[in-house]
């Protein structure tokens, strides 16, 4: 039987070997999908850049007709992404007058054109040779010329931008080099109102400020307990409703403590009140992700105090049928317990999470009421989840 | 059974952040990386609300430090070797050169920059690397390329570099195609398979490698 | 295999106390036997780059005349880098002597003094960082190795090329990061995914790490000799090598 399920754990694996050359060409084709994206956000981050750097220092001192003679992208990429790109630089230029730049359509700039003369016959650009376009006539008053290269050198992607005259001697007006790196997120600004790279970095860390240290949660658990071996009573499940407030160690909120309040109630059946402390340490990571969910280890204690029917089942003999049903209300069962918590919680954006926590009672051992879901070096009784919500 | 349990509980503590992502990476993750290895402080600076700010640990007294890694955006199969190599490095060669060419020139002269690389692409790259940072450095910088005639271009391609660089110099100020106040500067390699750039200066007629 | 690890522990219950520790003894001790180590290997710093001459070509550097000056540093064996080193470029050609650079020594008398060295390369070698997880470590003791520990390294190599009059040709920084993991739990799961799913060139257990290391440095440093022949050519216009007659007249 274990030699079979052996066989059934490796067979699969066996089978993985097989497609071994797909599986590294399929990672890679990820990496490239990824890397593409991030490609094209980064780069249009850096036309941002390059447009709010001019509408702060114009290039001209008047709006100059300017002909976006030639956009190359990365050596081994394709032309949708010049294209996406040029599309975006149109609306950015056209958005921010501030910049000066009055960008003009010249098919005969770009176009291939041959010019004869006394120096030999030529075969350029049309922006190569403006004497040519100026002769034929077809500069559509282009005054310059606009170029921008992207290029990938390791892990940083580069613009370099410069601005040409569009007349013999092709002087470059402007030159611009700018940088950015897998890194640095993009961050997605509004072509309408650009702004620096430190205007929003100070509204992201404002934004991490306004975390905030302590927060406030409220959480709705639902606490079981382990039935008893040879006993026929099983306890309800205690639904409870917790309040505390929670305090992050650090600004990454890698550890935290919370003390909370809890209260339950069941009609005809308990009233509770408990109380817990817990201190939780994050796993992924060493500070909490605004993209991904965060999972919390958490240890704690308490004490919690139930009256009523279900009071019965922490009682060392099983109950009998009178008990549960003639519960004099003067003299209901009442206890109280202590109990340890150990969990999971897997908490999105330090605004809601999910829990799962296993707790134990030193003081129930000689009950036959109360079994052990897992005996590790305690014997964990109660198996409990949570929905938390923090304010 | 109890002690498989202890030994899952010791696991389950283990796994509390002291996993390195490199375990499970691929090996084409992890040669894909660009890393920097940075203070704690220098880190939240750059990577705030990723990298906390000093803890515990710092003020006690030790230095906890932080490792940065990139992701490189082409992996290096997806290019020629010899172009990858020169293309990671383009903006560290091609300023070292800029900056040796331009301490050797006159301020006031107009400079006219080409690559000679054996992709069309790559060359262009390089080209345009050199004029923006040239021009960037406040020198004039043309975008025109100059160019020979094409009898003469056809006798310097079948000369070896020794000796095409400094004759095209001289024949470009002989036919006038550069004037007596315009450099010209060309990057290239010599050897198909360096993958470190050379750069020559053309001053009045005069072909000089640069250091 | 878990199956019977855990009917063990059970029947261990039953035996007399004395034989129960001797029992648990040596089960510990062979896990401890079993475990094994997995390295990963990270290039950091331009040893992920590729490079364009093949280091396994014979032809690359005949007739170059190299001397390796290897420093040593706390965790570097600089005799095995330099030997290494001697190893691959006399593949690829070349006639390479070495040195280990010992501070406050005296300079070694050159064995070979009638034949000057065309090019110096000197790889100053580096611990930039190590750090391992006392609490993992302890974990890893008390667990029989069931818990992984975990150990790690970065190293830095600063490589220069000079001619025989100490101009630098070319220069390059490598840096690498190893993280080792020791432990019978992740040696296992890795032994079985090397065996059943892994090509070779991936593999992590075994000296697959290293391997990788090698090749790596190996080729940038061949790499970087070109480069720095390919510029000495240059900056000598183009005049071919002085051959090794030639530089027996001139040896220091």
């Amino acid at each position: 039987m274990r030699a079979l399920a052996f066989l059934c754990v490796l067979a699969p694996l066996a089978a993985l070997a097989d497609e071994q050359p797909d599986l590294a060409e399929r990672q890679a084709e990820l990496l490239r999908a990824e890397i593409a994206n991030q490609i094209q956000l980064q780069a249009a981050e850096l036309l941002d850049e390059l447009v709010l750097g001019w509408t702060k220092e114009p290039p001209f001192e008047t709006a100059s007709p300017t002909v976006l003679a030639g956009l190359s992208v990365p050596v081994s990429l394709g032309t949708g992404l010049e294209a996406y790109l040029e599309n975006h630089f149109a609306g950015l230029v056209v958005k921010n007058p501030g910049a000066r730049v009055q960008l003009v359509h010249c098919p005969a700039c770009s176009a291939w054109v041959v010019h004869s003369g006394a120096k030999g016959t030529v075969v350029s650009r049309g922006f190569d040779d403006p004497e040519a376009l100026a002769q034929a006539g077809v500069t559509s008053g282009a005054k310059h010329a606009v170029f921008l290269d992207f290029e990938t050198e390791g892990a940083s992607l580069v613009l370099r931008a410069r601005i040409t005259t569009l007349d013999a001697s092709l002087k470059i007006v402007a030159a611009k080099t700018l940088t950015t790196s897998t890194a640095v997120p993009a961050l997605l600004r509004d072509n309408e109102r650009l702004k620096s790279v430190a205007e929003t970095r100070k509204e992201y860390l404002e934004v991490l400020g306004g975390r905030g240290l302590l927060v406030f949660p409220v959480r709705v658990a639902v606490r079981t307990f382990a039935p008893g071996f040879n006993s026929t009573a099983i306890s309800t499940p205690f639904l409870w409703v917790m309040g505390g407030a929670e305090a992050a160690f650090s600004q990454g909120r890698a550890w935290t403590a919370s003390l909370n309040l809890g209260f339950t109630w069941l009609p005809s059946a308990h009233v509770g009140v408990m109380a817990q402390g817990r201190v939780s340490r994050l796993l992924t990571g060493s500070s909490t992700s605004l993209t991904w969910p965060d999972l919390y280890l958490f240890v704690g204690g308490g004490v919690f105090f139930v009256q009523g029917r279900s009071a019965l089942i922490f009682r060392e003999s099983t109950p009998t049928i009178d008990e549960i049903l003639n519960i004099n209300q003067n003299n209901e069962p009442r206890t109280t317990l202590g109990m340890f918590t150990t969990g999971l919680e897997l908490r999105v954006k330090n605004r809601i999470g999910i829990g799962a926590y296993l707790e134990t009672y030193p003081s129930v051992t000689n009950t036959d009421n109360i079994g052990t879901y897992l005996q590790l070096i305690f014997n964990f009784q109660s198996f409990g989840v949570e929905v938390s919500f923090c304010f | 059974m109890r002690t498989a349990g202890v030994i899952m509980v010791l696991l389950g503590g283990s796994c509390a952040g002291v996993f390195d992502p490199i375990l499970f990476q691929s090996k084409t993750e992890r040669r894909n990386m660009d890393c920097l290895r940075l203070s704690q402080e220098e880190g939240a600076e750059r990577y705030p609300g990723q990298i906390p700010p000093k803890g515990g640990r710092a003020l006690a007294g030790f230095q906890p430090d932080v490792m940065a890694c990139s992701t490189r955006y082409l992996q290096p199969a997806d290019r020629n070797a010899r172009d990858e190599a020169i293309l990671s490095t383009l903006s560290l060669q091609v300023t070292e050169l800029v900056e040796s060419a331009g301490a050797l020139a006159p301020r006031s002269a107009r400079w006219h920059v080409d690559a000679f690389y054996p992709s069309l692409a790559v060359a262009q790259k390089i080209a345009v690397t050199a004029r923006t940072t040239l021009a960037e450095r406040g020198f004039s910088v043309s975008d025109r390329v100059p160019t020979l005639a094409a009898g003469d271009v056809a006798v310097l391609a079948s000369l070896p570099p020794s000796e095409a660089y400094r004759t095209a110099c001289a024949r470009s100020f002989e036919t006038k195609v550069l004037g007596p106040d315009e450099l010209f500067l060309g990057l290239m390699i010599v050897d198909a398979r360096e993958t470190r750039l050379h750069a020559g200066l053309c001053e009045g007629g005069v072909w000089r490698w640069l250091p | 295999m878990v199956g019977s690890a855990l009917e063990v522990f059970g029947r261990v219950e039953a035996l007399d106390p004395a034989m129960r520790r001797l029992r648990r003894g040596g089960i510990g001790l062979a896990l401890v036997a079993l475990s094994g180590c997995v390295t990963f290997y990270q290039p950091q710093l331009a040893l992920q780059r590729p490079v364009a001459v093949d280091p396994q070509q014979p032809t690359n550097f005949t007739a170059t005349r190299v001397l390796v000056r290897c420093h040593p540093a706390e965790g570097v064996e600089a005799d095995v880098l330099c030997r290494n080193v001697r190893s691959s470029l006399s593949k690829q050609g070349a006639k390479v002597t070495t040195e280990i650079v010992r501070p406050n020594a005296r300079a070694p008398e050159s064995k070979e003094a009638t034949e000057a060295p065309q090019y110096v390369i000197d790889i100053t070698s580096k611990l930039l960082d190590h750090s391992e997880n006392f609490l993992l470590n302890v974990l890893f003791a008390v667990s029989f190795t069931l818990v992984p520990s975990w150990e790690e390294w970065t190293f830095s190599q600063d490589v220069r090329v000079r001619d025989a009059t100490g101009f630098v040709l070319a220069q390059q920084s490598f840096q690498e990061r190893f993280v080792e993991t020791v432990g019978l739990g992740i040696w296992g799961i890795n032994a079985i995914v090397d065996l059943l799913i892994r090509p070779k060139d991936e593999q992590v257990t075994g000296d697959g790490a290293k391997a990788e290391f090698t090749r790596d440095l190996h080729a940038h440093l061949a790499q970087l000799l070109h480069n720095a022949r390919v510029r000495a050519r240059v900056m000598n216009s183009f005049e071919p090598e002085p051959s090794a007659e030639a530089a027996k007249g001139t040896a220091p």
